[in-house]
């Protein structure tokens, strides 16, 4: 799709998102079966409803017949957590998103509430956190692991213990930070038809999902690096309703030509655990614990 | 390109609030975390190639501006440097405008020129500073 034919964008936009050329409202998303593309007639169905997967009131399109016409859509099922409950929302988002992101985002509002991506981003993330953190302990308990040169026991468990409160606040950070990199370079690659807002919940929504291979010891990083770019590419092809090679670069190239940004992230979050373990030695708080 | 300013719609993004909170934590960050005692790895782009990534630098550059030297940051990285002052500034209208309330700045493209213009300006930077660096060395 070539932003170039379509609409101009509406003055709270910053970014001047290129919208998608779905009649009637730009928040909303297009017909699921046109996949992107405008159909010119109607499908011949009116007033029915149709199905997506095996959770009809979560995936659920009505509409007229006609595109444009009395579309109605139902937000992810984290969004929509008051009414389905806490924990059914969570798994069920999880799953949609995992095993299934091309509806996952195909139908994600971008306007309002960037507060409940954010939340399930930083609840999942701080989980998987948890967990590496164990399993970093155990590993330091088995003196398995030397990273960054820090050889001392203390300090890694000072570390890891720092890292883990300070979790939270990184995931934050780091999920609006690679969201303006992957609206950045949407924008650049004629891709960015929608606003900032698609980008972010596709970061958070991938991130936080994939946070639960964070589960899975040694090995669950190449699970999140391999799946989350996967999932981050439909992601963001349906979120902004583009085409595929431009989702792929726009995930792609940050990866292969702006590795020192993810070098510096790995290196601020080492920071952040030294800083407390040098802290936490001055004070001498670990030091029975360790004997 | 239309430039206005007004309040906040009710389910609107606030800008202001995400960002200087990011540039915020990201300076903190630079200011005050020892990163002069990690091993950081080092960049796989140099390492294959022989020439550094267009990023290369960006950490030092970092440090320097957070150590208040945004000359040095421009040497190491010009463009994280160019990006760390005007973050800087930025940060300082988000400052000014949540703890005063006062209506926000938004600034939108309109025409397809004007985003073909910008896209350029992007690329223009990122290729210039990444030619910077070749012929630097860095």
């Amino acid at each position: 799709m070539n932003a170039d034919d379509q609409q101009p964008p509406t003055p709270d936009n910053p970014f001047g998102a290129e919208d998608s050329g779905t009649p009637g409202n730009s928040d909303q998303p297009m017909h699921p079966a046109s996949d992107g593309q405008q159909e010119s007639k109607s499908t011949g169905l009116d007033s029915q409803t149709f199905q997506w997967g095996n959770e009809g009131k979560s995936r659920m399109w009505k509409s007229d017949g006609t595109i444009g016409g009395g579309e109605e859509y139902y937000t992810p099922a984290w969004e929509r957590r008051s009414e389905i409950g806490f924990s059914g929302a969570l798994f069920k988002t999880i799953g949609e998103v995992l095993f299934n992101p091309a509806e996952a985002f195909r139908s994600v509002p971008v306007r309002g509430d960037i507060g409940g991506p954010l939340l399930f981003a930083v609840l999942l993330g701080t989980v998987g956190t948890v967990f590496q953190a164990f399993y970093q302990v155990v590993w330091i308990g088995l003196s398995l692991t030397e990273d960054f040169g820090v050889s001392d026991v203390g300090t890694r468990v000072t570390a890891t213990i720092v890292m883990l409160v300070l979790s939270p606040v990184m995931v934050a950070i780091g999920t609006f930070l690679f969201a303006a990199i992957l609206h950045v370079f949407l924008f650049l690659l004629v891709g960015a038809n929608r606003p900032f807002e698609a980008s972010f919940k596709v970061i958070a929504y991938v991130g936080g999902a994939t946070a639960i291979f964070d589960l899975i010891p040694v090995c669950g990083f190449l699970f999140i690096l391999v799946w989350g770019t996967v999932c981050t590419i439909i992601g963001a092809k349906q979120a902004h309703k583009t085409d595929t090679w431009r989702a792929v670069l726009a995930v792609l190239l940050p990866m292969l030509f702006c590795c020192c940004c993810l070098a510096a992230l790995a290196a601020m979050a080492a920071s952040v655990g030294i800083l407390g373990a040098e802290m936490a030695s001055q004070a001498n708080l670990f030091e029975g614990l360790l004997r | 390109m239309i430039l206005s300013i007004r309040r906040l719609g009710k389910q609107e993004v606030d800008h202001e609030m995400i960002w200087g909170a990011v540039i915020l934590f990201v300076f903190a960050a630079a200011r005050w975390f020892p990163f002069q005692t990690i091993h950081p790895p080092s960049c796989p782009w140099k390492m294959l190639t022989g020439y550094p990534c267009c990023t290369c630098g960006m950490t030092r550059s970092l440090l320097a501006f957070a150590q208040g030297n945004p000359v040095t940051a421009l040497l190491w990285n010009p463009l994280i440097g160019m990006l760390a002052i005007a973050a800087s500034i930025y940060f300082l209208y988000a400052l000014v405008v949540l703890s005063l309330r006062l209506p926000r700045v938004r600034i939108s493209l309109t025409g397809i020129r004007e985003r073909n213009g910008i896209r350029l300006l992007i690329l223009f930077a990122i290729v210039g500073n990444w030619m910077y660096l070749i012929i630097q060395g860095r």
